[in-house]
Order: structure tokens, then sequence, then C-alpha cells
């Protein structure tokens, strides 16, 4: 690990004060940790934020609920009144790494994690980390993106952005001019020569919070997560769905993957399918299928497509039985 | 005291040695009225081990000790050109740096020295340093600046046959392959009335013991003590005597407890002569832990193997032939081909029978024994062409194995010594509900049924081991053994058997293990050879003991020696039972009385084979839209003679499961095809299974003493049941989905991938 000063920051302002070039935040430390003793991140500065006020709160108000960056995960999970009213946010939470990892993570770390690709976090030379190429693009690709990759092929890890996403939030970003706010949706971007990164944070901002509307009348969600293994480990493929149904059609959706491509991937084209549409199986089998189009798999992980496809059909049958109930 | 011929089987190898032996007790039998042992007993250290008292190499410090770091090659095959140590060096808190410029000539493996500037593998290592603490050494090695020429490098079975060998003539470790024959397979090919033919493959399995290897060093003039994790301290003694020239009397291998080993800890490692050299170098005490990425590089796993099959039947299922080719990679220092055709010779009747195994050098981490090496990648393929077979031929998959049982060694034409393995089916079969259905059941997309795989494996042990049994003046006794306790409950079972033989409570003994100095030799806890090899060894001292304390007390109380009765720590004079006198009372006679009972394994039994048997069942679902699978149920009879403790043989039954289904599912090195860097080095994403992935295991034994085996009618039990999970539980996935996954790890993309498969056929059919 290098050398590197530590810095405790006492408010939101002299944390951004703190940051910029060669610094980087940490909290939990479940991810900036392990990329340092990789070798992967060699910050010049810890901003150390875990000392900063009002940050780990999640209220509930009038515009819905707001979740503060430093939350732990798994303040998340186990909280009643998430539970009642984002089902799938809580199950988001629940099916991330293992309870210890969840008590010490929290909301903003995960969202503004690093990949997990194995040529990233390793000796590799690669694109994202400033090298040459895409070792994963010919390399052993079986955990990489089946859908809208760049020159990177690697994919989102969060669990919580597919499903802040499918829950329309908002995210608190404070900055050097002052705070900004954006749909956590834009928060993520696929990686391009002149930004290699998978957030559109820049270094000398800070994610505060994110605040997710009241549910509405009639809103039904879900996380589904396949891994490899039952528990402690990413997602081969998730899905975050939610449902509004009105009458027993879909009158709104968001249906939104994980693990798939470098983005929380937000299917668009079977939210518009479904729409005042009844579930019927010939329903599910079309939006099934077409969740997965414009899939372009790599050597080792056309699985993925199949996968995702099923994890659709899965969750759309899962929210038909919650309307009906 | 005299000296015999022995035949003795480890780890599927037979060999001959010449044996001390000595009046045995005579065995403990089937009915002997035992109250210590045989009795479900808390493991005597376990309390050490759970408050975090238990001292682990990991834990050793010592004064003025200094940690060392290696240098590690990043290339699958290089060679050293130049390597300059001058900025590390002068690194405040560097002490010493050692590689090819400084090294003294230390003899490693198959003609190669250490540091001879060629690395073999991506993680080999080239240099070492040490420095004030563990973080100062890594800087250093940074700091270090090596140039490497690359060389061409293999990393498979197929390419290594092809390539320049990375040793002495050639990459197939022998010269040729092992070949073995009875009978006449061709003929019987040929004459068939149906033949089933597959290739079939295992992956690479990394041990990842939870303390991963390591080894802190001191010299004192020209002694060497070194505290390693290690399944032998009397090995690691040995290799280091030979490695440094330094002679055995002089060197001192300690190792109380150990964080696992499955294997992968039989031998000295490069890190524990780098850590004796540098400690050597700096006058230092030296300590080299591995982290969990070198763990995952440079010590051990075990061998991939590709496997093509046939075997031949009548249509009643008898078996005429089996055909084995196999092929095994173990890396650039792999020790030896393990028996993969193992159980293709020996499971089954049958007189026609090949085996050829060719077993490779290549470019990646040394393959080292893996809890059943060989024959758990070996019964993977057999017991699941043996289901492909039960099912060609519509037989129940158990009854076809129960038509094939064999009542002796069908390798050797020598009886057993005791088989229970009809038993260990019929009992499995009962607990797991095995019906004319296989529990088959869909419900929608999810697909359950039932699978069963056999298995066989040696275990009986054999010289050369020795115990001592030591009584001190407060009349409490110590078993003394060179050996060591990896953690299955070996110096608990020791204690049984002493206190069973002296008649004394449990809380009398204690056991002292885990250091050569002034202890006598045991073997490496490898090849389930720990109890039937050290336990027989044990009960010998204790009895050495019981007798001279009885001489003692005949003396005392002025009887014959045959009147004297010793039970329950008294002694008593028959036939009247009297006069008394108590264990304690008589050590309080004589001051500062001491004793020491000696022991000696004595040979195996001539003319009968020892082996270990076993039934494993799996209840296991499938979703054939998403892949998933759930093993709801693992049953695991096995037949290992007496079960000296019901508690501690429970847990090795339930551990070796657990590798089992990681073996089955999870588990497997991943390698860049092009550069032969190991992708998964960590525990995040080599995925071990969690408690989620362990299904309920429902352990059970027929628990019948082998009064051939040994005296006290054990035999081993750390292997087996690992060997038969994963045939089980890919035979039950193919008889719920219907298709057959023919490689492990079993994952969700090639059951996906066979299902797509059969489906297209069934389209273009």
């Amino acid at each position: 690990m290098n050398r590197f000063t530590h810095v405790d920051a006492t408010s939101v302002e002299e944390a951004v004060r703190f940051l910029g070039d060669g610094a980087r935040i940490i909290a939990g430390g479940t991810n900036i940790l392990p990329l340092m003793k990789l070798g992967v991140a060699a910050p010049d500065k810890l901003v150390n934020i875990k000392g900063i006020p009002g940050l780990d709160t999640m209220t509930f108000d009038g515009p819905g609920l707001t979740i503060g960056a430093l939350a732990k995960i798994d303040s998340v999970a186990s909280d009643p009144q998430v539970r009642r009213r984002y089902p799938l946010l809580s199950q988001a939470a629940s099916s991330i790494a293992s309870p210890q990892i969840r008590n010490m993570a929290t909301v903003g770390g995960n969202l503004t994690q690093e990949p997990r690709c194995w040529y990233y976090r390793g000796a590799h030379p690669c694109w994202l980390k400033g090298g040459r190429m895409c070792y994963a693009a010919v390399g052993e690709n079986g955990k990489h993106a089946i859908l809208g990759a760049g020159t990177c092929n690697s994919v989102q890890p969060s669990d919580l952005a597919p499903a802040l996403v499918a829950l329309d939030a908002e995210a608190e970003i404070a900055t050097p001019e002052g705070t900004r706010v954006t749909p956590v949706e834009e928060l993520f971007k696929t990686p391009t020569s002149d930004s290699r990164r998978l957030s559109t944070l820049r270094h000398d901002e800070l994610l505060t919070r994110v605040t997710i509307p009241q549910p509405d009348e009639g809103d039904a969600g879900v996380y589904i997560k396949k891994m490899e293994r039952r528990v402690w480990t990413f997602a081969s493929a998730s899905l975050a769905a939610r449902l509004r149904f009105k009458g027993g059609a879909v009158a709104e959706s968001r249906l939104v993957f994980g693990g798939v491509s470098q983005t929380p991937w937000r299917l668009r084209e079977v939210e518009r399918l479904l729409e005042g549409k009844t579930l019927t199986d010939e329903v599910i089998r079309e939006a099934s299928l077409t969740s997965t189009a414009g899939a372009q798999p790599l050597k080792y992980n056309a699985y993925k497509v199949r996968l995702a496809q099923a994890v659709v059909s899965e969750a759309l049958r899962r929210l038909r039985l919650v309307d009906a109930a | 005291m005299k000296l015999v011929k022995t035949r003795v089987e480890i780890e599927g190898t037979v060999h001959e040695e010449l044996s001390l032996a000595d009046e045995e007790p005579k065995p403990w039998g089937a009915d002997a009225d035992l109250r210590v042992v045989g009795v479900a007993t808390a493991k005597i250290d376990g309390a050490e081990r759970v408050t975090g008292r238990a001292r682990y190499t990991s834990d050793v410090t010592l004064p003025g000790m200094l940690h060392a770091k290696a240098v590690r090659s990043p290339y699958a095959h290089a060679r050293v050109k130049r390597l300059d140590a001058s900025k590390a060096l002068a690194l405040p808190g560097v002490r010493a740096v050692i590689s090819g410029e400084n090294v003294p000539r230390v003899g490693w493996f198959n003609g190669t020295r250490l540091f001879d500037g060629v690395a073999r593998f991506a993680g080999d290592e080239v240099a070492a340093v040490a420095a004030d603490d563990e973080e100062t050494a890594e800087e250093a090695v940074k700091l270090i600046e090596v140039e490497y020429e690359q060389l061409p490098f293999h990393l498979d079975a197929e390419e290594a046959a092809k390539a320049p060998p990375l040793h002495g003539s050639s990459n197939l470790i022998g010269g040729s392959p092992k070949t073995y024959r009875r009978g006449d397979v061709e003929k019987a090919l040929r004459e068939a009335e149906v033949v089933v033919e597959a290739d079939y493959a295992t992956q690479t399995e990394v041990h990842h013991c939870m303390e991963t290897h390591g080894a802190v060093a001191s010299w004192e003039g020209g002694r060497l003590t070194v505290w390693e994790s290690t399944q032998s301290i009397q090995n690691v003694r040995e290799e280091l005597s030979e490695a440094l020239g330094v002679p055995l009397g002089e060197v001192r291998v300690i190792c109380h407890y150990v964080g696992g080993g499955f294997g992968s800890k039989q031998v000295a490692y490069k890190y524990t002569l780098i850590a004796s050299l540098l400690s050597k170098m700096t006058g230092r005490p030296v300590r080299m832990l591995l982290s969990r990425r070198e763990e995952s590089l440079g010590t051990g796993n075990r061998q991939a193997t590709t496997q093509h099959i046939r075997i031949a039947a009548r249509s009643d299922g008898t078996l005429t032939a089996i055909d084995l080719a196999a092929m095994g990679e173990v890396g650039a220092y792999g020790e030896f081909g393990w028996m993969t055709e193992g159980p293709a010779q020996r499971l089954y009747a049958c007189s026609n029978v090949r085996t050829v195994n060719g077993t490779y050098f290549t470019n990646l981490g040394p393959a080292k024994a893996f809890r059943g090496p060989g024959y758990a990648e070996g019964s993977f393929a057999l017991e699941s062409a043996i289901d492909e077979l039960a099912d060609r031929l519509g037989i129940d998959p158990l009854e076809l194995r129960l038509r094939n049982y064999s009542e002796a060694d069908p390798q050797t034409g020598r009886a057993y010594s005791q088989k229970r393995l009809r038993e260990c089916y019929r009992r499995g079969a009962e607990l797991i509900g095995w019906d004319g259905n296989w529990g088959r059941c869909v419900t929608g997309s999810r697909c359950r049924a039932l699978g069963v795989a056999t298995q066989i494996w040696g275990g009986g042990g054999g010289p050369p081991a020795y115990a001592w049994v030591k009584m001190s003046p407060d009349a409490s006794f110590e078993v003394i053994v060179g050996g060591q306790d990896i953690g299955s409950g070996t110096k608990t079972c020791m204690a049984q058997i002493a206190a069973e033989e002296l008649g004394v409570g449990i809380g009398r003994v204690r056991v002292r293990m885990g250091d050569t100095e002034a202890a006598p030799y045991a073997p490496v806890s490898s090849g389930s050879r720990t109890m039937p090899s050290v336990g027989p060894a044990v009960r010998q001292a204790a009895a050495d003991a019981r007798r001279q304390l009885i001489e003692l007390a005949a003396d005392y109380m002025d009887v014959p020696t045959d009147r004297i009765a010793f039970d329950g720590g008294s002694f008593t004079a028959r036939p009247e039972r009297s006069p008394y006198i108590g264990l304690e009372d008589l050590a309080a006679k004589v001051d500062e009385l001491t004793i020491l009972g000696r022991g000696v394994r004595g040979p195996n039994p001539r003319d009968v084979d020892l082996m270990t048997w076993g039934a494993q069942f799996a209840d296991v679902e499938v979703d054939t839209l998403t892949g998933d699978v759930e093993v709801k149920r693992i049953v695991t009879v096995h037949d290992i003679g007496r079960v000296l403790n019901p508690l501690c043989a429970g847990g090795q039954l339930e551990g070796g499961v657990v590798q089992g289904i990681g073996y089955a599912f999870t588990e497997g090195r991943v390698v860049d095809r092009r550069d032969g860097v190991v992708l998964n080095p960590g525990l995040e994403d080599y995925l071990i299974p969690t408690a989620m992935d362990t299904p309920m295991i429902q352990t059970a034994f027929i628990d019948e003493a082998d009064e051939a085996a040994n005296s006290i009618g054990a035999k081993g039990l750390g292997e087996p049941p690992m060997i038969p999970t994963a045939p089980a539980v890919a035979n039950a996935i193919s008889r719920a989905i219907g298709v057959r996954i023919r490689s492990l790890p079993i994952t969700r993309e090639k059951i996906l991938a066979a299902l797509d498969e059969a489906k297209e056929g069934e389209g273009s059919r």
C-alpha cells in the first residue's frame, strides 16, 4: 500500500474542500481499502467522512424516504418501514455481501464502488486503469457485460443502483459550487476514453443523500439476484422491478438490470411494452425476450442472456401474484 | 522386538517396508466393553481453540523477529536477466534481501534450485526481503528491480505433451503414462451388449486453508527451530535438514495447531527455506506468512484432469470392461501423478480393466494432495459413467452397483479385512428415501431427484509410527507423539485410547503433540492414516505403562502380577479383590515415581487389504429456467471400522461434504489462457461454499470394529466423505433434468447450455 495522509472531515463543506485530485473518500472502507491493498488505487489523501453528523440517518416524510450516504447497508436492509414501503430496496440491500460487510459498508460507498472485474483488480494493465486494451474482451469473460459495453466490459456491481433507479430515486451531491440534485440513474455512465470511470461524480464531489419518492397506490416491487453461490457474491444477473397496477393492468413500470452492463440497465422497451397490459403468460414471455434485445455476449457469458430473460419472467410472475393478492 | 516386512497403502499407492513388531495388545473386538473409546467426547483442546488461546503459527512472535515477503514472477515462465536490490536495501528497516545473486546452493525440486533464475509459474518466488515489519517488507519488494526474459509456457496437459520439458527430459511425469491392465478390455468391448463412452473433466481446486501457509525460523548457533503450519513436523524437519545440510538432530519443528491443511501442508515450501536462510543471514528470527493471494498461487491445489472412459456391460448390468484414459496437470512443481485411475481399478468386480494415466508438468502453481487426491477426480468420472450405464440399461443405479459388488479386491485378488459397503448402501437408501422413482418430482420449471455415488479409499494406515505414554509423580499421564493434530480431533482420540487402556478417566490424560523435540516419530497427517497408524502405537504404549505399573503394584502388595487387576485407577489382587491400593497412593509411596510406556505401530495384517467404504446420496432440485441448483439434503454413510469418537467423526463427514459441495459447484482456479495469470487469487472471486450453500447433512456409520486391521479396530476418515459428493450431486442433477454435466464445477452456465443443447436436439429430430 502507498503512503497517504488521512484527514477527518467534520462537515460536508469541509469534506468537499479536502477532496480533489489524488484524494479519495473513506467511509465503511469496504471498497477503497481492498483497492489500495491491491495497488489499484493509490490516493495521496483519504478523506474520512464517517464523522460528519447527520449523514447516516434515514427519514420518512412528505417527499418520501431520504437515506444519508453514511447509512449502513444493514440499516436499509433491516428497517421495517423500508421493508414495508419499498420491499425491493430492502431485498436488494439484504442481498449484498455478508452481514459483516453490510454492517460496515455504506449506501454511498455501495453506489460509487468500482468494478469487480478481475482484470481491473488484478495486475493486468487494463484499459479502465489507463491501459491500452480490455483483457476481458478476449479473455476470461464469463462474468462480464452482455449489454451496452463500450471498450470496457466490466459490469456495475452495485445492488442498490438498479433498486434505486427502479424507485426513481434522486441523489443529492455536494460540490465546491454548492449542492446539485440528479436522478440516481445519472450517477452512472459507460466509461469513455477521456473519462475511464463508471461514475459521473467528479473527484471533488460528495454524494450526500438519496431520496426516494413516496410509493404510489398499487406499487409492487421485487429484487431478484442470481449469483454463482447462494450468498456473498456479486450478481451474475439481477433485476429490480417496480410495477404500478391499476385495475389488473400495468399502469407504469420500472425494470432495471444489474450485473449485465456497466450501468444499471433500464429496460425502457419492456416498460413501454408492459404499459396498459395485463400480465398474461404471453406478455411475460414477450417482455422476457425483449429484455435482452441488442445483447452482445462475449465468448463465455452467453448464458447471461438466458439468465437475464429468466429473471424478468420470474420477477413479473411474482409481481402478478402480488397484484392478485 | 523384531523386524518384519509389511504392505502399506497411502493415497492409493502401495509400498512394502520393513517395520518393527512388538507384542501387540489383543484387538478390541466388536463386542468389547469399552467405556471411553467410542463415546462422543468433546475435543480436549476445544476450549483453547474457540477462546483464541490456541497458538497457531501465525500467532508466533519472537523478540527481534523480522518479516519476510517474496518477489514473485508476474510471468508464467521467465528467466531472470537482471535483479537489482540496491533500492530495497537502502530502504530503512530492510535487513536482508535474498535472491539468485546471493543464495547458497539449495536443491528444490527435480534438479531445480531455490532462486535458480527461472520462474516456472506466475507467482513463483524470485527473491525475498526481510524487514522490521511486514509493510516495510512489502514496500521493499516493490523496489526490487527485476528484468525478465519471457519464455514459452504451457498451461494444460495436452499442450504440455508437445512443449519442451520444464524438468528433466519430459513434461510427462515418469516419462510415460502409468498403465494398468487385467483381462482383455478390447475383446470385452467388442463383445459387449452395451457400451457407455464419455469424456469427463475436473477443475483445479485450491485448498484455501483458513490459516495461510507460513513459517517462523530462528537459529541459535547451528541449531534451527522452525514453527510451521504443517501436516507433518517430521517431513518439514527432514526436508530442512537435507536442503540446508543441517543434521536432523539440530532441526526442531513445532506446530501445535493448524488452521486447515487438506493435503497442502505435508511438506516444506520455498517460504520455509527462505525464512530459514534469511534468519541465518540476519541472525534474527524471521517470519514468513503468506497472504491470501499468495496462498492461492503457490501452496498447492488439486490436479485438473480429463478422463475418457468406456464401460462395457451385459444387458443385465454385469460389467465386462472398464477402460479409462486420464490426463492430469500438476503445475511446475507437482510431486507425482495421483491415482485418478484408482476407483476404476478397484471399486467394481470387473475382470477386464485397463487404465492409462499421464500426469504433466505445466507453467502453473504446484498441485499437492487434496483430500482424496486422485480418487475424488476419478470417482466423479467413474460414478457418473456407472449412472449413465444404469440409464442406458434402465436399471436402478443402486441395483447396478450392487450387481457389481466386489467381495474381494479386484486388483489384488486378496480378501478385505472387512467390507460393509452393502450395509452403507442399505442404510443410506433408507435415510434418503430411495425408491423406484428416485424421488423424481417436477413442479413447473423445478425438477427434483435423488442421486447416489460410492466412496472407496484406503485409510488402513501402517508403520512407521511410535508413541510414548508417561506417568508423572502425580499419577497423571501424558501421551507423547511426534506428530500433529490438524484439527480432526487426533489429540482427543489418542487421549481416549490411552484412558481406555489404562482404565482411568480421560481427565487424567494429556496429549503432547506438535514438537519434534523429545517425542517419538509419527507420520504426516495425510492419507487418512493418523488414527490407524498412531492409535495402535498409543494403545501399545499405554499397555506398556500399565504393565509396568502392575508389576510395581504386585511387588508392593507382595502378590504375583497375574493376580493384580488394575481398573478405575486402583489395583486389587484377585480373587478376593484385596489388598487394595489406589494409583495415586502407589505413586505417593514411591518417591517421584515416573513411568514411560513405549509403543510402536506393528505391521499390517498379511493377505488382506484394508479399505474404507461409503455411500453418499444427494437430494437435489434444479430450476431449468435459471439453472439454479439447490442441494436439499446429503446422506452419507461410511464403514471405517470402529468409530473412536462419534462427535469428531461426524464433524469429519460434515466438513468433507461441504468441501465436496464446493468442488461440485463453485470452486475452481481461473487462469487467463493467454498469459497463465491466476484471475481469482482470493476469496472474493474463488467461491468456497458458505453456510447458506450447505445442505442438510445426515451422517451415519456402520461402526463395526475391524479386528483384522489393527489393535484398535479403527481405520481413517479424513478423506472419505469428500470423494463421492460431486458424483452424487451430478447423478441427482442428471436424473432431475435429463441432461448430464460431465465437467466440474457444475455451473449455471453449463446447466443452461446443456439444457439448450438437449432442446435443440429435440427440435431437430
